[in-house]
């Protein structure tokens, strides 16, 4: 059942627009997370929500209730701010008590109360201290308690963990999704930190300059992001950036890769995403080189620098001393031969030449630089061949390996992958790698 | 030896001070030629009618004034932060305070004038809680400036209207600025001269008003008997400000 109902909300301040059309159904008992950089409209929104901030367009229903009309201090809803904001004046049962003397509670009613949600958070032997004398972890529990003894309909929580240290993190991220179990409120958390949202949230809006990129559980979230900005927030991950066809992506530079097809459209520009988990280092239609491992006791994290699909370029970069640009120079030459003369890539130059469909050829046209284009321009490549005329070969040549921008949206042409455990690769080493299509997404650029 | 300008700089700050608090002890008739230790003059300035009646008249000018200048104050700070960012307003509502007293004076006096109002106690009154005002609003000011302003938001969002949230959030949570600002303001109207003696009706003259008239027949150990008591109230109350100040800074 919604809860709490979002529609359409706008605010503008002079000329920055904080919230661009906003719109969010929250359930009732659920916990929600607000995820998105500094600046992305996600703290304007939790203030419009607790009356702080009014808005331009739009509107926003509680139960079924306008809300934008009720003033903060009626709305049944409660904020845990970021600062804690506790009055250094009370003792930390003072504090508590502070919202139900508001309500006119009965004393004995308001004691009662205050001593069950203290017990709740543990901090019946600090009931007399003043919130000065607690630690960062106590405050945040102080401030908790303060909000959800009013047992608001929602509560909402501005980057709830951002004041402690790592280790108590951990702790009160699990505490905060037990207790929000127990108490039954439905949480409206925001934050900045993705691994907080995943952790926590039962949903997640994602939100970027504004506007809503995707709402999802942290599973699909991860798994299946819509757009380029949530596949790039949330974890780590690989993208190439092409065609959206059947079964795949047409990359220009590294022929077709098996993904998903996700939320685009076959014939449009699409951006595949692959989890460094994902990728595997035996075998598949990608060759490169290790450029780099570090172990992370339970986790390898290895980056490869990858060599174009074509066979032009894979035995250059075979080359074991230097892959740069002088062994590259010769290319060209070997790149007439068939791929199936070069040896340890064949396995990647099949899928290229027989994946590109029809639709794939236009969009290539236009990519100004295809590096694998050049030598080719006899080889069977077809997808890649009409605009290799006007690709001056030196240029080429060197963008190979050098213009990284024109390769790929991972840093550096590089690609990262996370293998289990110690290491199977070392630095220098070829390597051939690859992903199950349903490993793979295609996102929205 | 580095230490001796230190010392000579205290000295020459102190020495005046030093002679007056010891020579309201002596029991000669003399305020400068020591003869012997007595407490004589402390009576003398007990009994003394003209000195009493100005002492009464200077801490009704002083409560009053400062009473109405903590209130005033306050709200003006708050105000202040709370409703503009004008640093030039900020200026403005703090400038009475360094403003040169006879300008301030002159000003009153012409005021007084322009609307007919006859001098008397109250117009002291009125005219030291101009710079109280402003004193006030001025330490206040620099409390509000380290207070978290999601305070007041906290108070509001837990079901508590602006009147309450002033009452019960902002104001316990300014209390050493506002105290501070009202010893400050005390402090100032007690020795405050220039404004009262321009402002001041004639049967109504404040303590230094009284000094003054005093001093103009020679100096003698009962003025400096008098000076060593407002010193004490003087030094009492700034002490007191500075350690509220410093309270206010650390929280």
């Amino acid at each position: 059942m919604t809860l709490l109902s979002i529609s359409d909300v706008r605010r503008r301040f002079g000329d920055v627009t904080a919230l661009d059309g906003v719109s969010l159904d929250i359930r009732e008992g659920e916990f929600f997370a607000l995820l998105g950089p500094s600046g992305c409209g996600k703290t304007t929104l939790l203030r419009i929500l607790a009356g702080f901030e009014t808005l331009d367009e739009g509107a926003v229903t509680l139960a079924g209730d306008d809300l934008t009309r009720v003033p903060a201090h009626q709305r049944p809803i409660n904020l845990m701010f970021q600062s804690y904001a506790l009055f250094p004046h009370l003792t930390v049962a003072g504090n508590i008590a502070y919202g139900l003397q508001r309500e006119r509670r009965p004393k004995t009613e308001i004691k009662q109360r205050v001593d069950e949600v203290l017990e709740r958070v543990g901090l019946t032997h600090a009931a007399k201290r003043r919130p000065q004398q607690l630690s960062g972890g106590q405050r945040q529990r102080v401030a908790l308690a303060r909000a959800i003894v009013k047992r608001p309909r929602l509560l909402l929580l501005d980057e709830p963990l951002s004041a402690l240290d790592r280790k108590v993190r951990a702790e009160m991220q699990l505490w905060l999704k037990q207790l929000q179990h127990e108490v039954g409120i439905t949480f409206v958390v925001v934050t900045h930190d993705q691994e907080e949202a995943m952790s926590m949230a039962d949903r997640i809006a994602v939100l970027n300059q504004g506007a809503v990129e995707q709402v999802a559980d942290p599973v699909t979230l991860y798994g299946s992001p819509a757009t380029h900005f949530v596949a790039d927030f949330i974890g780590a991950n690989n993208f190439f950036p092409g065609t959206a066809v059947a079964g795949g992506l047409a990359s220009t530079e590294f022929g077709s890769l098996p993904a998903r097809p996700g939320a685009a459209v076959p014939g449009y520009p699409a951006i595949l995403a692959v989890r460094p988990e994902q990728v595997s280092l035996s075998g598949g239609p990608l060759a490169g080189r290790v450029l780099d491992v570090s172990f992370y006791g339970g986790l390898s994290r290895i980056t490869v620098s990858l060599s174009p699909a074509s066979s032009a370029v894979s035995p250059s970069s075979a080359v074991p001393p230097s892959p740069a640009a002088p062994p590259s120079l010769t290319a060209p030459l070997s790149s007439a031969t068939p791929p199936s003369s070069t040896a340890p890539l064949s396995s990647a130059t099949p899928p290229s030449s027989t994946a590109p469909p029809p639709s794939a050829t236009p969009p290539s046209s236009t990519a100004p630089l295809s590096p694998a284009t050049p030598p080719s321009s006899t080889a069977p490549l077809s997808s890649a061949t009409p605009p290799s005329s006007t690709a001056p070969p030196s240029l080429a040549a060197s963008s190979l390996l050098n213009d990284k921008s024109e390769m790929s949206l991972s840093p550096g042409g590089t690609i990262t992958v996370h293998q289990h455990g110690a290491p199977r690769v070392a630095p220098g080493d070829a390597v051939e790698l690859g992903w199950a299509a349903e490993d793979a997404v295609l996102v929205e650029p | 030896m580095r230490r001796v300008p230190l010392w000579l700089t205290f000295v020459f700050l102190y020495v005046p001070i030093v002679v007056v608090v010891v020579m309201s002890f002596n029991a000669g008739d003399s305020p400068f030629n020591w003869s012997g230790f007595s407490l004589k003059w402390y009576g003398e300035l007990a009994a003394d009618e003209q000195i009493r009646t100005g002492l009464g008249n200077t801490l009704i000018v002083a409560a009053g004034s400062t009473a109405l200048s903590t209130v005033l104050g306050t709200l003006l700070a708050v105000g202040l932060a709370r409703h503009t960012r004008s640093k030039l307003l900020d200026a403005i509502a703090t400038l009475p305070v360094i403003l040169p007293d006879i300008v301030l004076a002159i000003g009153l006096l012409a005021f007084y004038a322009l609307v007919q109002l006859t001098l008397g106690l109250y117009s002291v009154l009125l005219a030291h809680a101009v710079f109280g005002t402003a004193a006030v609003a001025a330490v206040v000011r620099t409390r509000l400036a380290t207070t978290d302003p999601s305070l007041e938001e906290a108070s509001r969002d837990l079901g508590a209207n602006g009147f309450t949230t002033f009452w019960r959030i902002t104001l316990p949570s300014l209390a050493p600025g506002v105290v501070a600002g009202a010893l400050l303001a005390f402090t100032l109207s007690i020795d405050e001269f220039v404004i009262a003696f321009f402002t001041a009706g004639p049967q109504s003259p404040t303590l230094p008003i009284v000094i003054y008239s005093m001093v103009r027949f020679g100096v003698t150990p009962e003025i400096n008997a008098l000076a060593t008591v407002l010193l004490a109230v003087t030094f009492t109350a700034i002490l007191a400000v500075q350690r509220l100040t410093r309270l206010a800074g650390t929280r």
